[in-house]
């Protein structure tokens, strides 16, 4: 599973996405549209971290790095290819 | 007497070129804000507004939602603002009780021809809008708040209620023209009225706050700084996540933080106070339903060690504690005064039952259970009842266990609150079912249609039944042993 598609998956199954599957694309914005909240973002870094076995450090909790599935996704091979 | 409607009045008067509103790199001034609030006015009184009547706000922060609160104010009806991404299920509730003539909201089915397009307040052709008198006792707003029974309670508050405390705060916190104030509640949360009427009395500019930067505590560092925020009033989880991610420049423009809701962590402080050496620190307490009532400036907020006190009341408020049995000196606190609410919308059981008919007005049982020290400061020490907080959210595990008690594939329910730092309280839930195949996620996605997110457990744990005690109530004690965790014996709230 790509990252995109395990965070697509979160989204669906622990959000409580309420819209079609479809709609939830890749560049969709994830904080003007609501669907994650500071909450919610906590409990991603903190997923991010477990799954992928880096650290998020409180500087990069910016919208930058969360806005969508895309950019969480860029934002995790960043990390990635920092770690190794 | 004045009403909420005189501070805009001689704003625009006074001071009618100075930002009133500025959001997203738009700004309207004070002359602005009182034409377009007065168009907007003429078109709700001609949909039925007036002293008496209610019009819903369903609006995200901005330009568009102060105009509009403004125009509700103008025609003598009371405000009721919405989450607008609240679940449909409880916005649909609150609508179907409050009965608005008018919502000012994105078109949705539920509200039918009581629509009103918030647009009609930048219309060049206008209708004449006459300014309106009424008594300062008119019902200005109604706050809703989590209920027990799992309908949400509308708290409703009066122009005096708002500016008794109003009043009080600009002149404690000398709240000036050059000030620039962070709108960081969301309007169906009580702190947002002091930055609302704050503001508009002493002609300051009222800067709401982006979604994203209420978000990261990065990105609302930035906005202080770009905005040159001067003060803020926020949640205290708020101040924590500004606290781990601020630099000292991103800070400097600030001169007064307020904090309520809940009982703001000591290292909280310790570390905004070193961002922020010239800036001066007031905790604010009160419910809902008494506004805000007693306050306490942190002398030395570099150096708190202990939970900072609720403090004294403010001018015109009296408070004294309902000793509780075999306790000296310990109790509920009760609140009497101007700020004190008119009680709940329709609900006069509740009503008799938390609010006190006095000689000289109305009084209200916090259910905050205090003491009160030496110097006659008063201190927080939990709640006679089962309401918690949660990111500086009021809820009410009663309401919590009714919403999953009336999910189909549910018999029972217990909510824990655990404390947490990050979030004051988690709440922990544990069901009862006969269903195999109904999982934790699908009854937090399904609890999603009908509770605010923070309200959603954070995990639900399924058993075919839950440990009971001797006399066949459910054993809380033995059912959180096996859920392994510790319940928050005193749960923090102070709000």
């Amino acid at each position: 599973m790509t990252v995109q598609e395990q965070i697509r998956r979160y989204v669906i199954d622990e959000m409580g996405w309420s819209g079609e599957q479809k709609t939830l694309t890749d560049d969709l914005d994830l904080i003007d549209h609501h669907v994650l909240d500071s909450l919610a973002v906590v409990e991603l870094s903190t997923l991010l971290e477990q799954w992928y076995g880096f650290r998020v450090e409180a500087t990069e909790l910016v919208y930058a790095n969360f806005n969508s599935l895309g950019a969480i996704a860029k934002y995790v091979e960043h990390k990635r290819v920092a770690v190794q | 007497m004045t009403t909420l409607v005189d501070y805009l009045a001689r704003s625009a008067d006074r001071a009618p070129d100075h930002v009133a509103v500025a959001h997203a790199g738009t700004s309207i001034t004070y002359r602005e804000l009182d034409i377009y609030s007065d168009v907007l006015a003429a078109r709700l009184v001609r949909a039925g507004a007036r002293p008496g009547e209610r019009v819903v706000i369903g609006l995200p922060a901005g330009i568009d939602l102060v105009v509009s609160v403004w125009a509700v104010l103008k025609t003598g009806a009371a405000y009721v603002p919405i989450d607008s991404h609240s679940p449909p299920a409880r916005r649909d509730l609150i609508i179907e009780r409050i009965k608005p003539t008018a919502v000012i909201a994105a078109p949705h089915p539920t509200y039918g021809d009581r629509s009103v397009d918030v647009r009609f307040a930048y219309e060049e052709k206008q209708e004449p809008f006459a300014r309106r008198n009424f008594a300062p006792g008119t019902p200005a707003y109604i706050l809703h708040t989590s209920g027990s029974t799992g309908v949400p309670k509308g708290v409703v508050l009066t122009h005096r209620n708002a500016t008794a405390f109003v009043d009080w705060a600009v002149d404690e916190f000398a709240i000036m023209a050059t000030d620039r104030i962070a709108g960081h509640a969301p309007a169906h949360f009580d702190l947002s009225t002091l930055d609302l009427f704050g503001a508009a009395k002493a002609s300051a500019a009222l800067m709401p706050v982006p979604t994203r930067a209420k978000m990261f505590g990065a990105e609302l560092a930035r906005f202080i700084q770009d905005t040159k925020i001067t003060l803020l009033y926020c949640v205290p989880t708020a101040l924590t996540m500004l606290s781990q991610s601020a630099s000292e420049e991103n800070l400097i423009s600030l001169r007064r933080i307020l904090f309520a809701g809940e009982v703001c962590p000591p290292a909280t402080l310790r570390t905004m106070a070193s961002l922020t050496p010239g800036a001066a620190y007031t905790n604010l307490y009160g419910p809902t339903e008494t506004n805000v009532c007693t306050f306490h400036h942190v002398t030395a907020p570099d150096r708190v060690k202990d939970s900072v006190p609720m403090g004294r009341p403010i001018s015109g408020v009296r408070t004294w504690i309902e000793p509780s049995e075999g306790q000296e000196g310990r109790g509920e606190l009760v609140v009497a005064g101007p700020t004190v609410a008119v009680g709940y919308w329709e609900d006069p059981e509740q009503t008799s039952k938390r609010f006190l008919e006095l000689d000289d007005g109305r009084g209200y049982r916090t259910g905050d259970v205090v003491i009160q020290d030496a110097q006659g400061v008063l201190h927080f020490r939990g709640r006679s009842d089962r309401q918690v907080k949660t990111r500086g959210h009021r809820v009410e595990l009663d309401e919590v266990e009714s919403i999953l008690r009336s999910h189909p594939a549910i018999e029972d329910a217990a909510v824990f609150a655990v404390a947490d730092h990050a979030m004051t309280n988690l709440l922990i839930a544990a069901v009862t079912s006969k269903d195999a195949t109904i999982t934790s996620r699908q009854i937090r996605k399904d609890c999603a249609r009908q509770l605010p997110a923070y309200a959603i457990p954070t995990a639900v744990s399924i058993m075919r039944e839950f440990p009971l005690t001797s006399t066949g109530k459910v054993d809380r004690i033995e059912l959180s042993n096996r859920l392994a965790i510790t319940p928050s014996t005193q749960p923090v709230t102070n709000h």
